[in-house]
């Protein structure tokens, strides 16, 4: 019995978790929103999320063997980004866009920076790379109807919210939270977005501090300047960027007060996007902000470890 | 005790009585079972050994000596591999064929504190929950050191591990008299501490500490509850300042298995010889053995009716911080509870790249953050490693436990902590 044993370090056991389970259930949780987007804006939107899934897989595909790396052919992680990407567009933009975006997420997002490595949120930074290469393909919106109309944040902005209030009426916040609205794909319905969340939640995928400190970050700034608050959390991409972009793994801080300070400039950076820029949305802007800070806040984050005490200035960068 | 993992108890022995087995034909005694110095040999080759006679011994404070099992001969002397270390010395003792009887149980034995302490040494008692550290250093606390709180350690929270429960339920009383010992030796409160799920272990010593004082606390089934710091928070929320023992915050934590050693020592005059031990995972008949220090584990998995298919790890410990073996020649140690054995098919997936979950952190007991030192051991920023507190690690494993990437982070955390002691010790 010499020599055919195998000598390995401790511990010898693992819990049932792997990153492709964790991947999955993200892109499941991500399916009430598609659902959402598909049943309002039609066969327009399967095109687009099809279209950008397939994209996503063959550029992973294809980048594996180009970087001899081993994780398989079929990877969730790519899927995930994917659908990302192709719930933040408008419904109606080309094929060719979305093709191009994916294989950016893909290609400059996630493989140029090394897998597992990269700073930027790969389905938002796409999503500003065709915004600012295409324009008018990112900014043209309709509604589920397909009249072409501005969403309620860009109505906001150029009338003011007494438009918004005009034009909707009572039903502005049934809207909001069903997705009968102009807007990208998967950010109009925010119940989906939430059924979704709480998949996340519920098998502890992600955690709280993000999402929250983020949402009331947006609702305090959002009261303080005296706009309308429950508008505000439930408009625009807040909730998707909220629950499924901000709580990245890889380009969130991994510390717990690092995550809460993330949040909160996230929550800080939309609000002042919101109310004092030119633009009518700044989730995208913000969030992707906040990644490019994350390692910073990371390094000032570290915790206390069991048995020092708080006097003591114990973690040098 | 905050965060730590819950993986499958997998009691698979639980309640299995102690069994005596053949004494093997060999026994390999090796001259580091304990930390602090290790032991000179006092027997030469082909020399005549009585069963209790000293056979190794060193004169430094910090260690223990040790003692034949059997009557036999000293085969030779040898450097031969070692569970949890390096190669080391090693007495190879043939036993003579025969049957031992257990010494006489002497209840009327008087002893005081300090004799008491010198018997424990004489004894060759260690730490037997693992780390072997030498009891009477323990028990002997330094002026100025007051001690108010004696802690008996029977959580077990490896999973697979049942000797120590099962040594509770059969030995309590034996255990109660053992801890009279030490609260005789140090005058302190005593708590035990188990795991809320050995029911049976909890009410044996109930039953047995009727007539004492001692608090018997029942402790959440998590691991790892039964790590030193992680019980003393648990049960008095004591917290050992980084880079203490116990005894800096007025405690003493002694293991189950230590304590009935004690009583053994002191009411038969028994040295460690013999200790409980689970034989367990992947062999035909698991179960709690009781065997001869030195007895090869291959000895003992056919004692537990041999492999069951082909193994593939076999670990000196549990799952969690089990040593696996470069081959199941060597022999059984006094820190050694247990010995697991794993198929091909309970194999530790591959590892794939970090997804930066932050898993780690949520299960690290020590408030670390294990992803970080791991990074940085990977680069090998071994500073950067220390900084981050890579020598506060007590490892555990929780982290590689949660790892969905399947990282041998703290493998890595390892490779940064000897790096450190290296540098350390140049200086």
């Amino acid at each position: 019995m010499k020599n055919n044993l195998q000598v390995r370090n401790a511990p010898h056991v693992t819990s049932g978790w792997t990153s492709q389970k964790i991947m999955r259930l993200v892109f499941f949780a991500l399916l009430p929103a598609a659902i959402s987007g598909i049943y309002h804006f039609g066969l327009s939107a399967v095109g687009i999320i099809l279209t950008c899934l397939a994209a996503s897989w063959i550029t992973d595909v294809v980048l594996q063997k180009v970087t001899n790396s081993t994780h398989g052919w079929f990877n969730w992680s790519s899927l995930v980004t994917g659908m990302l990407f192709a719930l933040v567009l408008p419904p109606t933009v080309p094929p060719w866009v979305a093709i191009i975006g994916s294989v950016f997420a893909i290609s400059i997002g996630k493989y140029a920076f090394g897998k597992g490595n990269n700073i930027f949120n790969p389905a938002l930074i796409a999503r500003t790379f065709v915004a600012v290469s295409f324009p008018a393909f990112l900014a043209k919106w309709i509604t589920p109807d397909g009249v072409t109309s501005a969403t309620p944040l860009t109505l906001m902005k150029l009338e003011g919210y007494s438009a918004v209030t005009q034009q909707y009426g009572s039903t502005l916040y049934n809207v909001l939270l069903s997705g009968d609205i102009g807007g990208c794909i998967g950010e109009t319905s925010a119940i989906a977005i939430l059924l979704g969340a709480a998949i996340l939640f519920i098998f502890g995928v992600i955690e709280w501090r993000i999402p929250t400190f983020y949402l009331v970050t947006v609702a305090v700034f959002s009261a303080m300047v005296g706009r309308d608050v429950i508008f505000d959390l439930l408009a625009g991409g807040l909730m998707l960027g909220a629950f499924f972009m901000a709580t990245d793994y890889v380009t969130s801080p991994i510390t717990y007060k690092g995550k809460i300070i993330f949040a909160m400039g996230c929550g800080l950076l939309t609000m002042l996007f919101r109310v004092y820029s030119n633009l009518p949305e700044g989730v995208s802007y913000a969030i992707l902000l906040m990644n490019a800070a994350a390692p910073l806040i990371e390094r000032y984050t570290k915790p206390r470890p069991f048995g020092w005490k708080p006097d003591k200035k114990v973690i040098k960068t | 005790m905050k965060r730590g993992v819950h993986p499958l108890t997998n009691k698979i022995t639980e309640g299995s009585e102690i069994r005596d087995i053949k004494i093997p034909d060999k026994l390999y005694i090796y001259m580091s079972q304990h930390i602090g110095a290790e032991c000179k040999p006092l027997v030469k080759k082909g020399e005549k050994v009585e069963r209790f006679q000293k056979i190794g011994e060193s004169d430094q404070y910090v260690s223990t000596p040790l003692h034949s099992p059997v009557d036999g001969t000293v085969e030779d002397i040898i450097k031969h591999e070692h569970p949890v270390g390096h190669e080391c010395d090693c007495i190879v003792i043939r036993p003579d064929k025969k049957k031992y009887e257990e010494p006489t149980t002497n209840d009327a034995v008087k002893y005081n504190g300090k004799d008491a302490l010198n018997i424990i040494r004489d004894m060759g008692i260690v730490g037997l929950g693992g780390a072997m550290f030498p009891t009477h250093v323990k028990l002997s606390p330094p002026e100025g050191k007051k001690i108010d709180t004696i802690i008996i350690n029977g959580a077990e929270c490896e999973p697979y591990l049942t000797a120590d429960s099962q040594l509770m339920i059969e030995h309590a009383k034996e255990i109660v008299k053992g801890i009279e010992i030490i609260h005789d030796i140090i005058d302190a409160q005593v708590i035990i501490g188990i795991e809320d799920n050995k029911k049976k272990s909890i009410k044996a010593l109930q039953e047995a500490v009727s007539e004492h004082d001692y608090l018997i606390k029942a402790l959440p089934v998590k691991y790892p509850q039964g790590a030193e710091k992680a019980l003393i928070k648990s049960l008095t929320g004591r917290i050992v300042p980084a880079g203490g023992l116990p005894m800096d915050i007025g405690v003493v934590v002694c293991n189950v298995g230590t304590v009935f050693s004690i009583y053994e020592a002191i009411y038969k005059q028994k040295p460690i010889v013999e200790r409980v031990v689970t034989v367990t995972g992947d062999v035909k008949k698991p179960g709690n053995f009781r065997t001869m220090l030195g007895t090869t584990f291959n000895h003992l998995v056919k004692a537990a009716g041999g492999y069951a298919g082909k193994p593939n790890v076999v670990m000196c410990g549990g799952p969690m911080m089990g040593i696996a073996q470069k081959t199941d020649a060597v022999g059984l140690i006094k820190g050694n509870n247990g010995i697991l054995v794993f198929n091909e098919d309970r194999k530790f997936p591959d590892s794939t790249d970090c997804i930066r979950c932050g898993k780690c952190i949520d299960v690290c007991p020590m408030n670390l953050v294990p992803k970080i030192i791991a990074t940085y051991s990977k680069n090998k920023k071994f500073d950067l490693a220390a900084d981050n507190h890579a020598m506060d690690c007590f490892e555990c494993g929780c982290c590689n436990y949660a790892c969905p990437s399947k990282i041998d982070i703290l493998g890595l955390i390892k490779q940064s902590k000897a790096e450190i002691r290296r540098k350390k010790d140049e200086k």
